[in-house]
């Protein structure tokens, strides 16, 4: 039986201004397994990021508990912080500093010793072929670039469970088939992945659970194999057209 | 709370702050010495040839290095609102395994030795340059306690209006609804001293300005007699107003950037 990480306990997320409106998430419950990637799925404004933030404990919930192995995140944040490596959609990366800067530094942050860091630095910066830009400013990299500097700084300190926010948004293919590349070896390496993503590919090439989430709630959990076979498709694109028609039509039926 | 490992991370934050000013520092003391050398111009020549007395020239020039120290935290606190808005790295800052107060302890810190660092030129070779020396009686105990406070103020101040404005309102709005009231109401540009003895009412209001104390605080550890407000008033009176900002930074970082903070219970 696989051992849960992460446990999201009836979690919420009203927005300050937004009272009285939908809320972001409403009660998502769900557990994440130890050396897993878990797809977070759906359309834009689904809740996808509004739940990946709050696990990444950029943001509190409303209501909700997340535990991690057992025990609240709230109640020792700084130890789960230290197991949690956070790719953010956008490019938070330090633009004072130098690519090579930035991965020593968050190494440091995350109570590396200087040689460590710089060890691990070369390693990511060799792996995720970084090592020209090793002195440029995060301003003179390319979007793809970036990108990979930003999931090499979350993977710095080698963290227990990793999310990636949209990884691959606006990246060219041959750069998307690289990152997939590199999650599928975080997984091999026993990292647990949370995936946040639109691409329907992505999710299907990666996963080995999907969460659909509409609407700030969840649609579905379940491998590709059950998706496939419960709704007798051969892609996760059809079965989620299959399930969009199938929630229009409940909708225009309520109506 | 006061664990090795949040000092250790503290520390890390405080020379990354220390890289990024070193980066800077050649730019940053050019434009610190070619403002010397105007306020020097318009000190030491300038307002002597439009007749200002040369004792009163001196207590001018030190309140307006006040200005100047402005003028930089509003550049830091500009950069604070813009990352809010684009990069936000402050977001990561603040999401490292430490608690929120060290976060804002480095960045007020820094900004106080960023200040620091480029004022203290400024002075030293400003008063040299308008021939003030002779008229200096230092006191190094007075005038260390003073500038430790006013740097703390100021930065707390621009953290304060960084995070808590989005970057469109600090932009456009806080010259003229801020800094230019500031600027009036407090005695830099002209003594308090000689402000009540022209107008005692315009003087009560000058003393609301934060300033005031700042300046006249200056003025009293650089020049020492009795001609301005006492020292140990300005003393309290910008330690209370730190304090005041201290509790008002951590409010607008904890509504503002809605962070997460450990609970003895687990729930948020």
């Amino acid at each position: 039986m696989s051992e849960a990480i992460l446990t999201i306990d009836t979690i919420s997320k009203i927005y300050p201004g937004s009272e009285g409106k939908a809320p972001a998430l409403g009660g998502v419950s769900l557990t994440i397994n130890k050396g897993e990637v878990f797809g977070l799925l759906g359309v834009n404004g689904a809740g996808k990021t509004t739940l990946s933030s709050i696990l990444a404990t950029l943001h509190p919930p409303t209501g909700g508990d997340v535990l991690f192995k057992g025990t609240s995140i709230y109640k020792d944040l700084w130890k789960y912080r230290l197991a949690l490596g956070f790719c953010p959609q956008y490019a938070n990366l330090d633009p004072y500093l130098n690519v090579e800067q930035n991965l020593v530094f968050a190494g440091r942050y995350f109570l590396m010793s200087k040689e460590e860091a710089q060890q691990r630095a070369d390693e990511l910066l060799q792996k995720y072929s970084l090592e020209k830009y090793r002195t440029f400013m995060i301003n003179q990299l390319s979007g793809g670039t970036r990108q990979r500097v930003l999931i090499a700084r979350a993977l710095m300190h080698n963290p227990e469970i990793v999310i990636l926010d949209e990884p691959t948004v606006g990246l060219d293919p041959d750069i998307r088939r690289q990152l997939w590349d590199h999650i599928i070896e975080l997984k091999e390496g026993g990292m647990t992945v949370i995936l946040t993503t639109h691409y329907l590919d992505e999710a299907e090439q990666l996963s080995d659970r999907i969460c659909l989430l509409r609407d700030g709630k969840i649609q579905l959990i379940k491998t590709l194999a059950e998706l496939k076979d419960e709704h007798g498709q051969d892609t996760l694109e059809n079965i989620f057209i299959r399930l969009s028609r199938q929630q229009k039509e409940k909708e225009a039926q309520d109506l | 709370m006061f664990s090795p490992h949040h000092r250790a991370v503290f520390y890390q934050l405080l020379k990354r702050e220390w890289y990024v000013f070193k980066g800077s520092l050649v730019d940053t003391m050019i434009n610190s010495l070619m403002i010397t050398s105007f306020m020097s111009l318009l000190y030491g020549y300038f307002l002597p040839s439009l007749g200002i007395e040369y004792a009163y020239r001196i207590p001018l020039f030190i309140g307006a290095m006040l200005i100047f120290v402005i003028t930089i935290g509003y550049n830091i606190g500009m950069v604070l609102a813009q990352d809010l808005q684009s990069t936000k790295i402050t977001m990561y800052h603040f999401a490292l395994p430490l608690p929120y107060w060290y976060v804002l302890l480095a960045y007020v810190v820094s900004t106080a030795l960023k200040i620091l660092a480029v004022t203290l030129p400024l002075v030293s070779v400003g008063l040299f340059l308008i021939g003030a020396y002779s008229a200096l009686s230092i006191s190094i105990g007075k005038l260390a306690l003073i500038v430790f406070l006013a740097l703390i103020m100021n930065a707390l101040l621009f953290l304060c209006l960084g995070i808590g404005l989005s970057f469109e309102m600090y932009l456009d709005n806080i010259w003229s609804r801020i800094l230019a009231p500031l600027f009036t109401f407090s005695a830099c540009f002209y003594t308090w001293g000689r402000l009540a003895q022209h107008s005692r009412p315009w003087s009560m209001v000058v003393l609301a300005g934060p300033l005031t104390y700042c300046a006249e605080g200056l003025r009293g550890a650089m020049l020492g007699g009795n001609d301005y407000i006492s020292f140990p008033i300005c003393v309290a009176v910008i330690s209370g107003l730190s304090l005041f900002l201290s509790y008002c930074a951590s409010i607008i970082i904890r509504r503002r950037l809605q962070l997460v903070l450990p609970r003895k219970t687990g729930r948020p």
